[in-house]
């Protein structure tokens, strides 16, 4: 089944740990999301990713791109992941507002941009460069980051929001990752959804953190959504209206029932937004 | 400066306060989590590409011992499971591993696997294609492997390690094996359904794969398997091969 795009309805990341039962049981749940990165090349991956496709509108959302690396884009990786999505034509496909690579060595980590207008100038030339190698437009989503730039001269709404005007990509905006840097960084995470495009935002994530010993909270996606997050989840809704939410899990991973129960409550969340319509 | 230069700068202030203060301010304090984050994602990456050299040593080792990998060996791709390429010859130097003198070649072995795992998807070869081939140019033929497929000749009987730590195959025919019982050619695929295999190999069956690799032509192939045993069944090797897809193709050298 060909989806043109993702459902305003709540979805799950899919990890594969998970892809087989998933397969086997076919649970009731809108859409899913996966990272290209783990089926790049062939092979069993691939061939139950394809099984997947069959029933379930897709999302990709990359993580090893670093779209804002000044070294440029990795033109291999550029061609393994528009094959990926030629091969099966995602419902949308994201990536993030991060960089990962000097000229030598790559990070696999979401590595966070200066937010300033020479950043924001590279990141839109960036984000045109990947949107023509991948034949498609891309959502951008909002990072979390464990450290800011003294120099920083933008708000990251105002970054993401210029970014998406200028370069035409949707944005997908991460809950998470803002209440995040309100604790680490002391930014305003209702101000940073205000100053963005409604228009623009493609997509929500919603996950939770954990708790370094010496109070920086990290962004590992291994525990449920807190109370506080949720509560973001409502204050973007309204704003935006109906929009695909996705629960992002990546360690400790749960029972896939518990995933799935979680998400049901995004999916309330999305039902209310249409019941006071 | 450069966006180029701000980010090496950034990178060595993940390993040193002073520097991570001066660029980040009142925000330092958090620099170390990514020299921490790129540093065990590395060591997660290797735990995942290398399962029987970390069932060998044990989860401690292993980290510790991925750790030091890590902290030398930079990683070149945004595809973690490309990372580890070579952590077998790494192993192979490492003092605390000395007591293990096997555990480089199983490493190999394990890299082997994670390469067919994630390799590209090939169509199986048709047979039917072979009968067509012109007699005048049978001569010629020679036969492709999968991309999949790799091959190890170890002194060590790393086939029947490898097999022996399988988690649904633990059974007598798979009893843990005695390192020192003698070296084994093995043989990695990815068989018609996705699975990644292993197989000790007989030295004409090495011979023979191994022309095919260096894409000799059947006739050499087939000389060589030939001198390492007169009894090799090449109609019966062909088949199986063909079937568990470890030739996918085949060429006519003009």
């Amino acid at each position: 089944m060909h989806h043109p795009s993702l459902p305003r309805a709540a979805g799950i990341g899919l990890r594969l740990p998970h892809i087989r039962q998933f397969l086997a049981e076919r649970p009731a749940i809108a859409w899913v999301e996966v990272h290209p990165e783990n089926y790049f090349g062939g092979g069993a991956n691939l061939a139950a990713l394809h099984a997947v496709r069959e029933h379930y509108p897709i999302s990709l959302h990359g993580v090893g791109m670093g779209l804002g690396s000044a070294c440029g884009l990795d033109a291999e990786h550029l061609r393994r992941f528009r094959s990926l999505v030629d091969a099966l034509e995602p419902a949308s496909v994201s990536e993030h507002l991060c960089w990962n690579r000097t000229a030598d060595e790559c990070f696999n980590d979401l590595l966070p941009l200066p937010y300033s207008e020479a950043a924001l100038a590279f990141m839109v030339e960036q984000v045109d460069q990947a949107q023509t190698a991948l034949g498609r437009r891309l959502l951008i989503e909002n990072l979390s980051s464990y450290v800011a730039f003294a120099d920083d001269t933008i708000a990251e709404g105002e970054f993401l929001a210029e970014l998406a005007r200028r370069s035409g990509c949707g944005l997908l905006l991460d809950l998470n990752n803002l209440y995040v840097n309100e604790h680490n960084l002391g930014r305003d995470a209702r101000s940073a959804i205000a100053a963005l495009p409604t228009a623009a935002i493609g997509e929500i994530h919603i996950a939770g953190f954990e708790e370094r010993s010496d109070g920086l909270w990290l962004d590992t996606h291994g525990t449920p959504v807190r109370e506080a997050v949720w509560h973001l989840l409502d204050f973007a809704l309204a704003r935006c209206g109906a929009t695909p939410v996705l629960l992002e899990r990546d360690t400790h991973l749960p029972p896939l029932a518990e995933l799935l129960d979680e998400a049901s409550r995004a999916q309330r969340a999305l039902d209310q937004l249409e019941a006071q319509a | 400066m450069t966006l180029a230069e701000l980010q090496a700068r950034f990178i060595a202030a993940t390993h040193d306060p002073v520097a991570a203060e001066a660029l980040f301010g009142a925000s330092a304090k958090g620099a170390s989590a990514y020299a921490n984050n790129t540093l065990f994602n590395r060591a997660d990456a290797l735990g995942e590409a290398y399962p029987v050299v970390q069932q060998l040593v044990g989860a401690d080792f292993f980290g510790g011992m991925a750790r030091a990998y890590a902290r030398r060996h930079p990683s070149r791709s945004g595809d973690m499971n490309a990372y580890g390429a070579e952590f077998a010859d790494f192993i192979a130097q490492f003092p605390p591993a000395a007591e293990l003198p096997y555990l480089a070649d199983c490493a190999r072995l394990d890299w082997l696997c994670q390469r067919a795992y994630y390799a590209p998807d090939q169509p199986a070869l048709k047979l039917d294609a072979l009968a067509s081939i012109p007699a005048e140019r049978q001569a010629s033929l020679g036969f492709r492997l999968a991309d999949a497929v790799g091959q190890l000749v170890s002194p060590w009987p790393v086939a029947s390690l490898w097999r022996a730590h399988q988690p649904l195959e633990h059974d007598a025919a798979n009893a843990f094996p005695s390192p020192d019982q003698g070296g084994e050619r093995a043989l990695v695929w990815r068989d018609a359904h996705n699975k990644v295999q292993v197989r000790r190999l007989l030295p004409a069956e090495h011979a023979f794969l191994a022309a095919c690799q260096l894409q000799l032509p059947l006739a050499e192939a087939l000389e060589r398997a030939l001198d390492e045993d007169m009894d090799f069944d090449f109609g019966l090797s062909l088949q199986r091969w063909v079937a568990d897809q470890v030739i996918v193709d085949f060429h006519l050298d003009t």
